[in-house]
């Protein structure tokens, strides 16, 4: 039980840092990033082939995954000012599906590495000298740690002038740019900070799981990200959290209900997503906002108090 | 003579079949107010595209402070000191008012990522200064009360009043405002007028779009008529408003719509 | 040379089925409806269910597999997007992406993951012009041309047809004139299902029948509407004609000129199989690039 929880937790927490990059991406910035597994897929492939193809240690994987993602997030952004939300959007699906082919498609190590195979034996720091339930719950506390710096990036950002900027372009490159913002160099930024946080994610996943391959990263698994994020309500990095907990939450509950109900695995497996899908549906119609809503910053009490006041 | 602080030179602009500019030769000088007026369509705000970078023109150039600037982007031109309002309030609606004056000044430490990070002193004292501004503006715009409203919730001509107050946080070497009282409560308008006037004698160069001519008889020293994408006068706003063929010009199209 | 040829013709038919009603809610509603290549899986499963359990003829269950499509598409309206109107494009695009997956999920819950066929006699391929092709292949192509002549009567001499190519060459006159009425969106929206639930129907004959294959055509589903200009429906038949072309035309061009070129001497160089699904990806984030306003449409921003 410990055992599964340790689990759980842990791939809330990966989630969530997931669902926070793209909280900075969508809920801040407002771009429709369709391809968001993307990020995370080039962490995850990133660190494991520093790692187990050319023999790095974890960190430079970490680090080599991070930056990886977020070069993909800049290279995805440049087209952002040409083009129509929704065409970029689209074509972000479909760079994300390029990005999966193309590890589908190329065996980079030996002849059983890569490629449809992917890669098993992923170096887990700390395995032998922790044992089993000793990592899990190392990797636990690793992982939280890492969701709160990424929690603590995300929110401090959002209350600088720099977030405010980005706050300003979610509703038009008008009003920015006339008083002189680069709307597309804010836009590369967001996306490179929020594929690098994604890409932490991925990382974080490789390294936990011991194996990849390309079926981990299909474009169903950027829907669970948004719907964390549309549940817990954009441009609010709490309700980031809460998002990714309750749709976590949902989506591993088959595993408690497996026993409980005489439905087999695949269908349950299918009514779980059901179940996301009609729940996203109603959010959007009845709670746009989300279950914690954007927050604003209130200025009232800055004000020099004057012989009237 | 010095040159001009802003020069077009025989831009043309036209979209599909309709020529919005046809040749247009103007000039601020530093120093004033200077108007543009014409009747509905006539290619005013047009104009204020093709200099501010949000339209190119077709053929023709535009000169600012010294350098040609047809072709660079909107934010870049903004940045050498040319910034505009427009005449639709285009707001972030999500973002308060007090939000949208701290988004407004250029060269904020805090929008970059790494010294967001880590120069807090730097940013804590540039966002104060900044602060302190906002209010002094809201307070002749007489937004002050709202300054945590959101600024999808406020009446038209807040918004009007919003976006001049952003342009003001800038202080750039020319201001391009508008229609900036279109809109606003009759009761606001000396307000506007007075600060444009107070901020003229600071120094600070106009340029503004504006149907109500009690307003651009108070504000500019000097005005340009636009008619059908053409100038067809130009000079001293008093000379020039009693022309007929300006009036001619304008009472015609005022009517006819 | 003519197997390329008729393949193509066969994946183009499959796709501008899709592509045109994909267009079609597009220029009426303004977003991207990613839910509707999820009415393909929801037609061929039908249509099975009638051919198999109800033990009706295909060609009846097939019919009936097309109305529930349509039928399907004023739910979804009904249920969803009617309320959405006012929302911004994005929360409809993302509402659309949710129902895709509620849909598609739900099926899979029904008939199972594994592929299906359709209950069909095997049958000899027969030589045509020096390509082998199949009596279904040969229906598959007839009834796509069919709808596309119905589809072009449509719009050339309906109430629908004319606000639909009035939306298509100006799209903010059409918004802002209200020529939709809520009589003509629930028009479009069952012409619209029902193409992609026949599409659906005609991808099951030519191939199987498993709950992913609607998803897996989107791209080359958005692809062919954006290629012709998103809001044209005769501009989606022209670009899931150019892309399923490409897609076939691609694989069997051998590339070694071009690794000469670049110093790479092989015989045989050609576009691994393997990336077949990533030649209308490219081709989109190209087109989208290069002429954001489709190889038809008007410019437009
Ligand atoms: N983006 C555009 N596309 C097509 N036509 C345009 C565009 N922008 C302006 N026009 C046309 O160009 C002409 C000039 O418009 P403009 O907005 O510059 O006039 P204006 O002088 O600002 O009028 P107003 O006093 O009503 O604001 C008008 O006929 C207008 O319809
Ligand atoms: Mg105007």
């Amino acid at each position: 039980m410990i055992e599964f929880l340790t689990y759980l937790l842990t791939i809330i927490g990966i989630w969530a840092i997931l669902a926070l990059s793209l909280n900075l991406q969508y809920g801040l910035t407002g771009l429709v990033n369709l391809g968001h597994i993307a990020f995370f897929m080039l962490g995850a492939y990133g660190s494991t082939i520093l790692t187990v193809v050319v023999g790095t240690n974890v960190v430079v994987g970490l680090i080599g995954g991070v930056l990886l993602a977020a070069a993909f997030g800049a290279l995805i952004a440049l087209p952002t000012a040409h083009l129509q939300q929704d065409y970029w959007a689209i074509s972000t699906l479909a760079a994300a599906e390029i990005v999966r082919l193309f590890f589908k498609n190329t065996t980079i190590g030996g002849t059983y590495q890569g490629g449809p195979h992917g890669y098993s034996d992923i170096p887990q720091p700390l395995l032998d000298t922790l044992g089993n339930q000793g990592f899990g719950i190392f990797y636990l506390v690793l992982v939280a740690g890492f969701v709160a710096l990424s929690w603590g990036l995300v929110q401090w950002l959002t209350g600088m002038p720099f977030g405010r900027a980005l706050k300003a372009i979610r509703e038009g490159d008008e009003v920015p740019r006339a008083l002189g913002k680069d709307a597309r160099w804010l836009r590369i930024r967001a996306m490179a900070l929020g594929g690098g946080v994604a890409g932490l994610a991925g990382v974080l996943y490789a390294h936990f799981n011991a194996f990849v391959d390309p079926t981990y990263f299909k474009p169903l698994e950027t829907f669970i990200v948004w719907s964390m994020v549309i549940l817990g309500g954009a441009g609010n990095h709490l309700g980031a959290l809460v998002g990714s907990l309750i749709i976590q939450a949902i989506y591993n509950s088959t595993r408690f209900l497996a026993g409980a109900v005489p439905i087999d695995a695949d269908t349950l497996g299918s009514l779980r997503m059901v179940a996301i899908g009609v729940l996203i549906i109603l959010v959007i119609m009845f709670l746009p906002n989300g279950l914690v809503p954007e927050r604003v910053r209130r200025y009232a009490h800055t004000r020099r108090r004057q012989g009237s006041d | 003579m010095a040159e001009p602080l802003l020069q077009t030179d025989n831009v043309r602009k036209s979209f599909g079949g309709l020529t919005a500019l046809d040749g247009v030769s103007l000039e601020v000088r530093a120093g004033g107010v200077a108007g543009l007026i014409g009747p509905n369509g006539s290619g005013k705000t047009t104009l204020f595209n093709v200099i501010s970078g949000f339209a190119a023109p077709d053929v023709g150039e535009v000169r600012f402070d010294g350098a040609r600037i047809d072709g660079l982007s909107p934010d870049r031109i903004a940045r050498r000191g040319l910034v505009r309002t427009f005449q639709a309030s285009l707001n972030p609606q999500a973002m308060t008012v007090m939000e949208n004056l701290l988004l407004a000044p250029q060269q904020q430490v805090g929008e970059g990522v790494l010294a967001a990070l880590f120069r807090p002193g730097a940013i804590r004292r540039q966002e104060d200064q900044a602060l302190e501004r906002a209010w002094e503006i809201l307070a002749q715009i007489k937004l002050d009360h709202q300054a945590d409203t959101p600024a999808g919730s406020l009446s038209g001509g807040q918004k009007k009043l919003l976006m001049m107050g952003q342009a003001l946080m800038v202080r750039p070497k020319l201001l391009l405002l508008d229609e900036p009282v279109a809109g606003v409560n009759p009761r606001l308008i000396d307000g506007i007028v007075g600060v444009i006037r107070a901020l003229q004698s600071q120094g600070q160069n106009f340029l503004i779009v504006e149907h109500n001519m009690q307003v651009v008889r108070r504000l500019c020293d000097s005005v340009t008529v636009l008619d059908a994408g053409q100038i067809i006068a130009s000079g001293a706003t008093d000379e020039v408003l009693q022309r007929d063929d300006v009036l001619r010009a304008y009472l015609a199209r005022q009517s006819g719509r | 040379m003519a197997q390329i040829i008729f393949d193509s013709l066969i994946r183009s038919s499959t796709l501008a089925l899709l592509a045109v009603g994909l267009t079609m809610v597009y220029s009426v509603l303004r977003f991207p409806n990613f839910a509707h290549v999820e009415f393909a899986p929801l037609g061929a499963y039908v249509a099975l269910a009638g051919a198999t359990v109800a033990g009706l003829p295909l060609a009846l269950s097939a019919v009936i597999g097309i109305a529930v499509c349509g039928g399907a598409g004023i739910l979804a309206d009904r249920l969803v997007f009617q309320h959405l109107r006012d929302r911004s494009p994005i929360m409809l695009m993302i509402a659309a992406f949710a129902l895709g997956i509620a849909i598609r999920e739900t099926l899979r819950a029904i008939f199972g993951p594994s592929p299906r066929n359709f209950p069909l006699p095997l049958q000899a391929p027969m030589e045509v012009l020096g390509a082998s092709v199949t009596t279904v292949q040969l229906v598959i192509i007839a009834s796509a041309v069919a709808c596309m002549l119905i589809f072009h009567g449509l719009l050339t001499y309906t109430k629908l047809g004319v606000a639909m190519r009035a939306a298509a060459d100006n799209p903010n006159l059409a918004q802002a004139s209200g020529i939709f009425t809520e009589r003509i969106i629930r028009a479009v929206w069952f012409i619209g299902s029902a193409f992609a639930g026949l599409g659906g129907i005609l991808l099951g004959l030519d191939t199987q029948i498993y709950p992913m294959m609607g998803f897996s055509v989107i791209v080359p589903v958005f692809c062919a509407a954006i290629l012709g200009g998103i809001g044209s429906p005769y501009g989606a038949m022209l670009g899931a004609l150019v892309l399923g072309f490409a897609e076939n035309v691609g694989l069997s061009i051998n590339f070694a000129f071009l690794g000469s070129l670049v110093g790479v001497d092989r015989d045989f160089l050609f576009i691994p199989a393997g990336y077949k699904p990533a030649i209308a990806f490219v081709f989109l984030i190209a087109v989208l690039l290069l002429r954001p306003q489709g190889i038809m449409g008007a410019a437009r921003r």
